[in-house]
């Protein structure tokens, strides 16, 4: 997900800012007479794709968590720093995403309280949260769902 | 110094910051998600700041051993109305 952002949005817009700031250190005369801009060239497109990739970062492990804690559970029960994993796939079809945090026993205890044992004996998992959002067909939709599994709390979207 | 000289010292010291703190965030995401994107592109900037840094002090350095041995900065000669061709001229004044 990251490398694919880096080589769509963050490297055409480094050269973009590149060529922007090349024409404005000639224009402004920035540059000292015996350096060349060309030694800026490298730092200027890092800092430029480096931001755009640091702002996507921000999106996908801060900002879409949340929203979707938001969404599913009115609040926020865990933070970025918290956060343990993260997983993409589908990049052309039907994509998913999944945060992976470790909470604190306390929280995973109160958040499952509610929680009825599943008849399967296989199924340690309990869902505190979901949502299912079908087309008329049925064909096309949206799931999300938050799911605690002793002190593992997972936060999963994905479209089909 | 010069704003030429303050302009590419301030520039690499930005450059030289974010690539580090493009490094630690990088370092993190490539524990989170596997993909070491932006701890390379914190290296890489850092890198070539810290190059660029490196070429400037060294023409900085030049310059400077260059007016040590009687000769105008060139820095000092562009701020000062330009570059002449003033060396040219004393050693014709000199040889009369």
């Amino acid at each position: 997900m990251f490398l694919l952002n880096f080589i769509v949005i963050a490297l055409p817009g480094a050269v973009i800012v590149l060529i922007i700031a090349a024409g404005a250190a000639h224009w402004l005369k920035l540059m000292p007479q015996s350096m060349s801009f060309s030694w800026l060239a490298i730092p200027t497109m890092g800092l430029a794709a480096g931001g755009a990739t640091m702002a996507l970062m921000v999106e996908e492990l801060a900002i879409r968590p949340l929203q979707l804690q938001s969404e599913l559970l009115g609040a926020q029960i865990v933070t970025p720093i918290e956060l343990r994993g993260y997983r993409f796939w589908g990049v052309i079809m039907d994509p998913g995403w999944a945060w992976v945090y470790e909470i604190d026993p306390a929280t995973a205890t109160r958040l499952t309280s509610g929680c009825r044992p599943d008849p399967n004996p296989r199924v340690h998992w309990c869902d505190i949260a979901g949502t299912l959002d079908q087309d008329a067909g049925g064909a096309d939709g949206r799931g999300a769902f938050v799911r605690v599994e002793g002190t593992t709390l997972t936060i999963q979207e994905y479209f089909y | 110094m010069n704003r030429a000289d303050r302009f590419v010292r301030i520039y690499t010291g930005i450059g030289m910051a974010g690539g580090l703190v493009f490094l630690i965030f990088g370092t993190w995401l490539l524990w989170i998600a596997q993909s070491s994107v932006l701890a390379l592109l914190g290296l890489l900037t850092l890198t070539a700041s810290l190059a660029a840094r490196r070429e400037h002090e060294r023409l900085m350095r030049q310059a400077q051993e260059g007016s040590d041995h009687g000769h105008r900065p060139l820095a000092e000669a562009i701020d000062g109305g330009g570059v002449d061709a003033g060396g040219g001229d004393e050693d014709s004044e000199r040889l009369g």
